[in-house]
């Protein structure tokens, strides 16, 4: 390896401690989220110098993006209810300097002891972990196994084969785990089903006219993502969420993204990819072979078809996370959810 | 000395150290926003620890099972952060408390 690598990698991993620190670490928790981003877009740079472009895709637009959205409107609720909770008031800082220590600027007295203890016990568990890590033997590894079955696997790109083919139960169960995680937040929020609230303050016709242009084109590189799958980076995961980014963007900009559409239409691109790989694996016992099993022969048409459904419904549920958390704490928002839940929603 | 140092090996000291300082993070942070954040930055040393090992015998392309794993695993965590930062949202809601720590 060349020096100038190892000084490149060398600083990447600098900045990435660095940003974790500062992100634990910061007074604010503005500060801190900023800070969280930033860590995210650095990951994703390691993750290209080792060789993982896909990682790469899907910490920036998920991990860093859409978690970044969600932390970002949290603290919206986090910093306006102290504002106007009259009890919150008194043990939280204005917004924008809301403090780690709620309590008081300072830190209590009494929790010198467990921070020295906690402090010297991940100090003692980083030596042990860096000298198991640096002793660790070569070998090892399933690239071999993964390139011989190349082929029969209906795809061109090995991590596409891995996520759709040879472990088709992590990527089903994941889709699980997204609706899974929706319907608990829908659960933490006290209500059943979404509704969409105008707005407070209209956006611009310049914002308002980026918006319209921009989501045919964002659709557009989706459907492109979700193609380029089959021999390059890209696939379901990443094509899903720029589908769910460019819900977001539109609803930012006040337009009506799922009000506009049937609540049928929506529990049915929710359930989409989860019930596609149920119905699809259900098939495939069915005919005598193992629970997603491929054909050999059609295996590149029927995983195109699994991941279609499969982003689509990553893409509403992204959607979903963020309409739903961000309707729920808005002023103005409760009377007409109520109205609209009366409407057409069934509770 | 410093010739013999492979990519992989940086990266995985990196997350060594990133999962202590996250597990530190998230014993001392009080605010459960900051505890989210510490949560996931944990998550995320685990995963640079499985890409930068999975690097160790490339051939052809990188091992792509670790890959794909911490693909579904992003994708869980965020998950799991949203659904944690829904519930923060509802205890700030209902009892204007943000940390485990009792009211004084």
């Amino acid at each position: 390896m060349r020096p100038v690598e190892i000084g490149l990698d060398g600083l990447l991993c600098l900045l990435l401690l660095v940003l974790a620190w500062k992100a634990l670490r910061a007074p604010h928790l503005y500060q801190s989220a900023i800070y969280f981003i930033a860590l995210g877009l650095v990951m994703a740079l390691a993750w290209v110098r080792l060789a993982a472009p896909d990682v790469a895709l899907a910490e920036a637009a998920i991990g860093t993006g859409l978690l970044g959205v969600l932390l970002i409107d949290s603290l919206r609720v986090f910093a306006r209810d102290s504002k106007t909770d009259p009890d919150a008031e008194s043990e939280e800082p204005p917004p924008g300097e809301i403090n780690v220590y709620p309590a008081g600027s300072a830190r209590p007295s009494g929790r010198t002891l467990p921070m020295i203890l906690v402090t010297a016990s991940c100090g003692l568990l980083a030596i042990l972990l860096v000298e198991a890590i640096i002793e660790l033997p070569d070998g090892g590894g399933l690239t071999a196994a993964a390139q011989e079955n190349l082929e029969r696997s209906g795809v061109d790109h090995p991590v596409t084969a891995v996520l759709l083919n040879y472990r088709g139960y992590d990527t089903w169960l994941e889709v699980g785990v997204l609706l899974l995680a929706m319907l608990g937040i829908f659960c933490a929020g006290g209500r059943v089903g979404f509704a969409e609230t105008r707005q407070s303050n209209p956006p611009g016709h310049l914002l308002s006219w980026l918006i319209r242009a921009l989501a045919p084109l964002m659709i557009l590189a989706a459907a492109y993502l979700l193609w380029l799958g089959k021999l390059a980076p890209g696939g379901a995961f990443q094509s899903g969420v720029i589908l769910g980014s460019a819900g977001i963007l539109l609803r930012l900009a006040g337009f009506q993204v799922i009000s506009r559409l049937p609540p049928l239409a929506v529990k049915l691109g929710l359930l989409l990819g989860f019930g596609v790989f149920l119905i699809f694996g259900g098939a495939a016992l069915l005919t005598g072979r193992a629970f997603l099993e491929y054909p050999e022969a059609r295996a590149g048409e029927l995983i195109l078809l699994v991941e279609t459904a499969a982003a689509v419904s990553i893409g509403f549920t992204i959607f979903a996370f963020f309409a739903y958390l961000n309707s729920r704490d808005q002023p103005e928002a409760q009377e007409n959810h109520a109205r609209e839940e009366g409407g057409n929603q069934k509770p | 000395m410093i010739a013999g140092i492979e990519t992989h090996q940086i990266y995985a000291v990196t997350a060594g150290l990133l999962f202590c300082m996250s597990l530190g993070g998230l014993f001392l942070c009080g605010h459960f926003f900051k505890k989210i954040i510490a949560t996931k930055i944990l998550g995320t040393a685990v995963f640079l620890l499985f890409i930068s090992l999975g690097k160790r015998n490339a051939m052809e392309f990188a091992d792509p099972v670790p890959q794909a794993m911490v693909i579904t695993g992003i994708v869980v965590a965020v998950s799991a952060g949203a659904f944690a930062l829904a519930l923060a949202r509802r205890i700030w809601r209902e009892t204007g408390q943000s940390t485990f720590e009792d009211k004084p």
